[in-house]
């Protein structure tokens, strides 16, 4: 049997054991959650489509993931392209699209990094955070507009800024996890019907000398070396709230440090471990966020300020001086408002954010500034059937660098255009289709990263067309919905790097065009069997044909780009009995190539991992809770790499202890 | 004795079993590998997808993984040169940081050198033969030497930043220090070894980036000054061993190679995408021919090598990340094969 057969066939048995495996999985979320941080009650038909998949408290307990990486792999739709355990950069990816074509809100606030245009995932860690959503296109949240025009947006809620209806409210946990990893973390939160303050800290270590089996010949087992990190962080916040007749409005504010020492294993090099590569994260932060509601108006307005350090040293690089040591600072400020005004049947958006980003290197690559306008204007018509958006967003980016005599500024009008059904056309189900353009700056390094970068770049341009449908229907004791959507995304100008002279001097150019033709599906259901039981299930699968169509001369004219899996997909369920919980997660990541070209050597196996966790809550009065989770993450001691050959941890455990005070 | 029958059967099948996951089936003749092309296929940097391919000159067929197959195990990362030299096969992997020493016949592995030194891996680069010895340049500024029936390192050879070229000429060595990983100041300097006594002797000066370097039988010794890639080109520099005196020949090179006292000089224009191979005649110091293939022909020309009598194979890396292509050339310039081998095809040996 040819290898190529054999893949085929173990492919095939694979899908067959996912396909199997989804069905019967239904999802049940918690009801209390789903409400919980809900700045903005929307009354009426509350059946209508979000296009905004979340994944609330409880479930982010469940998963039980290191970083925010790991449970974004969770959401249908997104990719998560891993580069390790705990520490190993993680980034995302949209139905094909890049990660420079998402976009991350903390807490109302647009985190960005321009340096290289994606946020490392597993710096972002989930102690505080109490709900992670995935916004395409249609929200009632005036979330900044900048966030709006990206091809997705990932927005995130912490303890830290939330109003609390408790006095005091504490959160704290401690975990040991294998090779070597140990958290603690706590939060607290002081709080009045107008106020409130909130302190939080947590640091983590961890050895990460996991093993791992190459899958050749005799390769023996071999242990994951230079792989430690070391982290903590903290943060202080703070919100007033007041009334005047039916206005209510909001002030919060926030400060935060996340501080990273860790040593980079980078790929695994047959023959070779001898990387001693180090890196050095500093990042500080400042948020403001100003709300103004009432009946007809919603404001919301911010302003942020981030301080991004880097430190890369290489202690044995081959150069005269013997090492590589490399220190960037990005500063960034990011100010903006959204406001929505109702009359009638009309709703009236209008939002505008500007952002300003200075690099400093210790290398040559001069000091890069960009200057980002994003505007919009939007209306919405309201009818008893349907809903219809348009708006017009205006993109404008204008770069400067001391070093360098010219660049062009760039700017572009975007139109966005979307149709929704409400349930009263059809009972239970709702229909929608949503067109998104959006352009994506150059990145400095992407722009300026010595010997390679390039100053000629244009941005990046996407548009998305979806279809969506959702349909809910109570049956029996059991809530059951699915949701579909088929998308048609296309990327033009995109910025690839390529190498040049030879394999180690690349260039960067804007000469690819990808076509993605793609749909998902995910099933919920919700069911309350007896009095102590209940079963949640959520399943999830997505298909995506991502094609580059760059050069119908080249030799991967047509193939599936690099990394981008065209079948995942994802399973939670638990079952709850009493104050007992039982959780089991699992995702399936198809096969991708490394490269562009779908060759035989290029090809990653499909993988199939699952978590399994157990809990028990022992509540110690009204106010305090202790809970006790303990899991596998990996059961199946599967072997398996995302990235070629940045092996991932195998079977590996947890134990976590919290406790809750409300 | 039934048992043991049995036990090797079922071994034999576990094996076999196991064999499935490769890719190819192996192909050794009786008399070992012969009539064919050899060619390292450098693969990507990080992506350990070095690789041996074997083209038989008989039927046209193709085997990849060459290495893999009949060692069990990979040949590592970023394989950067390869010589055949008293029956075996000398390949340095540079990511890897390895040696690997292959019987010829077989291609059965019979001694892997990993180049570390003071914890620190020396990244091998370019290798040179002479007199039962090997000399192998490494990025962290030594030339290794090492006896080829031993297989002993017997010195190690301070020179200048980063070697890369290496070529024997009379009974000296010369080795290019590239300095290149010195982005903004690159070493310049072509370092002469004594062979007998495997001291350095003399230090030329021949511009920025000094790469690929080979010599011809009239004591003269050639070199690539790649300069910055940008206003200083890259072109070919003649040192006269005898005379001492260095000549910048003003012909745009990137790697050469030699048949008859002809040399050999492929160049990839990275600006326009252009390849071009010429022909420079060492008696007569000129240009014989002048760029005579045909550009479309090829999309990233990786190299250059003289086949047969009247023939050239030029490997084409194909934008670097497809699997790559020889190109048979005759001497009027027509392509007269396309064999696609593997990732960055950059050495072809004839075996005959």
């Amino acid at each position: 049997m040819t290898s190529t057969t054999r893949n085929s066939k173990v492919l095939s048995n694979i899908t067959k054991c996912i396909l199997l495996f989804f069905i019967p999985h239904f999802l049940f979320a918690q009801e209390e959650d789903t409400t919980h941080f809900q700045e903005v009650t929307i009354k009426g038909n509350h059946q209508k489509i979000e296009q905004h998949t979340t994944l609330t408290k409880n479930e982010i307990q469940h998963i039980s993931s290191n970083d925010l990486g790991g449970i974004l792999q969770y959401i249908t739709g997104l990719t998560i392209k891993s580069y390790g355990g705990i520490g190993g950069m993680k980034t995302l990816s949209h139905r094909g699209l890049g990660g420079e074509h998402s976009q991350l809100i903390i807490d109302g606030l647009p985190i960005n990094n321009p340096q290289n245009g994606q946020t490392n995932l597993s710096n972002i860690q989930l102690n505080n955070v109490e709900e992670v959503g995935l916004n395409q296109q249609n929200t009632e949240q005036l979330i900044p507009v900048s966030g709006l025009i990206k091809g997705s947006s990932v927005q995130l809620k912490t303890f830290d800024q939330q109003f609390s209806n408790s006095k005091i409210a504490i959160r704290s946990n401690l975990t040991l996890g294998s090779f070597g990893q140990k958290e603690a973390y706590l939060g607290f939160k002081k709080s009045n019907k107008k106020t409130f303050i909130s302190a939080t800290g947590g640091y983590r270590t961890y050895d990460g000398e996991y093993p791992y089996q190459l899958p050749f010949g005799d390769e023996s087992i071999k242990y994951r070396r230079n792989n430690a990190l070391e982290n903590y962080h903290f943060s202080v916040g703070g919100g007033l709230r007041w009334k005047k007749n039916v206005t209510i409005q909001k002030l919060k504010f926030s400060a935060k440090r996340n501080v990273i020492q860790q040593e980079l294993p980078g790929a695994v090099i047959i023959y070779n471990d001898l990387a001693s590569e180090t890196l050095e994260t500093e990042v500080t932060s400042l948020g403001l966020n100003y709300t103004l509601l009432n009946r007809n108006l919603m404001v919301k307005a911010f302003a942020t300020y981030n301080n991004h350090y880097i430190h890369y040293n290489d202690p044995t690089y081959l150069n005269s001086d013997g090492f590589l040591d490399n220190k960037y600072t990005t500063n960034s400020i990011i100010s903006g408002f959204h406001t929505r005004y109702k009359w009638n049947n009309f709703d009236f958006n209008l939002g505008h954010d500007i952002n300003f980003d200075v690099l400093e290197s210790s290398r040559n690559i001069g000091q890069p500034e960009r200057m980002t306008n994003t505007s919009m204007l939007k209306l919405k018509y309201n009818t008893t059937f349907f809903n219809v958006a348009a708006s017009a967003f205006y993109q404008s980016f204008i770069d400067a660098n001391d070093i360098q005599t010219h660049r062009n500024s760039y700017y572009k009008l975007h139109p966005q255009l979307s149709v929704f059904t409400s349930d009263s056309l059809f009972k239970n189900l709702q229909l929608s289709i949503w067109y998104k353009p959006s352009s994506r700056a150059p990145t400095f390094n992407e722009l300026y990263y010595s010997q390679i970068g390039n100053k000629d770049l244009s941005p990046e341009e996407s548009s998305q067309i979806n279809f969506g449908a959702r349909y809910i229907k109570q049956i029996k004791k059991t809530l059951f919905q699915i949701q579909g959507n088929v998308f048609k995304n296309k990327v033009d100008n995109k910025i690839i790097a390529l190498p040049t002279q030879n394999l180690f001097v690349w260039s960067i150019q804007n000469i690819g065009r990808v076509d993605i033709l793609g749909g998902d599906l995910h099933i919920t259901s919700r069911t309350a069997i007896r009095k102590n039981w209940k079963l949640n299930f959520q399943a999830g699968a997505s298909f995506q044909n991502a094609i580059d169509v760059s050069d119908e001369h080249s030799p991967t004219y047509r193939d599936q780009i690099a990394y981008t899996p065209k079948i995942t997909g994802n399973a939670m369920a638990s079952v709850h009995y009493k104050k007992a919980g039982l959780y089991f997660t699992s995702l399936y990541i198809g096969e991708r190539y490394s490269l562009n070209e779908n060759s035989n050597g290029n090809r990653l196996d499909p993988y199939l991992i699952f978590d399994l966790s157990a809990s028990y809550n022992f509540k110690l009065n009204k106010n305090q809770n202790i809970k006790l989770q303990a899991g596998f993450k990996n059961v199946g001691d599967i072997s398996y790499n995302f990235i070629k050959y940045y092996v991932m941890p195998g079977r590996n455990y947890f134990l976590k202890l919290s406790y809750e005070f409300n | 004795m039934n048992l043991i029958k049995y036990t090797l059967i079922l071994l034999l099948f576990a094996t076999s079993c196991k064999k499935e996951e490769k890719d190819d089936q192996v192909i050794t003749g009786k008399d070992g590998f012969k009539n064919g092309l050899l060619v390292l296929n450098e693969g990507l940097f990080q992506h350990n997808n070095s690789s041996l391919t074997w083209v038989d000159l008989e039927n046209g067929e193709v085997t990849e993984n060459l290495f893999l197959n009949i060692n069990d195990r990979l040949l590592g990362d970023t394989g950067n040169d390869m010589v055949s030299y008293g029956g075996k096969i000398y390949i340095t992997v540079t990511g890897s940081s390895t040696l690997e020493i292959l019987d010829k016949k077989s291609l059965k592995s019979i001694g892997q050198i990993q180049f570390n030194y003071n914890n620190q891996s020396q990244e091998p680069r370019k290798i040179a033969y002479h007199e039962n010895a090997i000399y192998v340049t490494s990025f962290d500024g030594y030339v290794t030497a090492i006896d080829t029936t031993s297989l002993n390192i017997t010195k190690r050879i301070k020179v200048g930043r980063n070697p890369e070229g290496i070529c024997v000429s009379n009974q000296s060595l010369y080795v290019a220090n590239s300095g290149g990983l010195d982005f903004q100041n690159p070493d310049t300097t072509v370092f002469q070894i004594d062979l007998n006594t495997l001291n350095v002797v003399d230090t030329f000066t021949v511009g920025k980036n000094p790469g690929a370097i080979i010599a011809d039988e009239f004591d003269n010794v050639y070199v690539v000054k790649r300069g910055d890639y940008a206003s200083d080109p890259a072109e070919l520099i003649r040192i006269n061993t005898q005379s001492k005196t260095i000549t910048n020949l003003g012909i745009t090179a990137t790697s050469l190679s030699m048949r008859n006292n002809q040399l050999y000089l492929s160049y990839f224009d990275h600006g326009s995408g252009s390849s071009a191979v010429s022909i420079y005649d060492c008696a007569s110091q000129t240009i014989i021919t002048n760029n005579f293939i045909n550009n479309q022909d090829i999309t990233t020309l990786y190299g250059v090598t003289p086949y047969l009598e009247d023939e050239l194979i030029c490997q084409d890396a194909m934008d670097f990340t497809n699997t790559g292509y020889l190109r048979f050339f005759n001497l009027t310039g027509q392509l007269t094969n396309s064999i696609k081998v593997g990732l960055n095809p950059n050495t072809t040996i004839h075996y005959e």
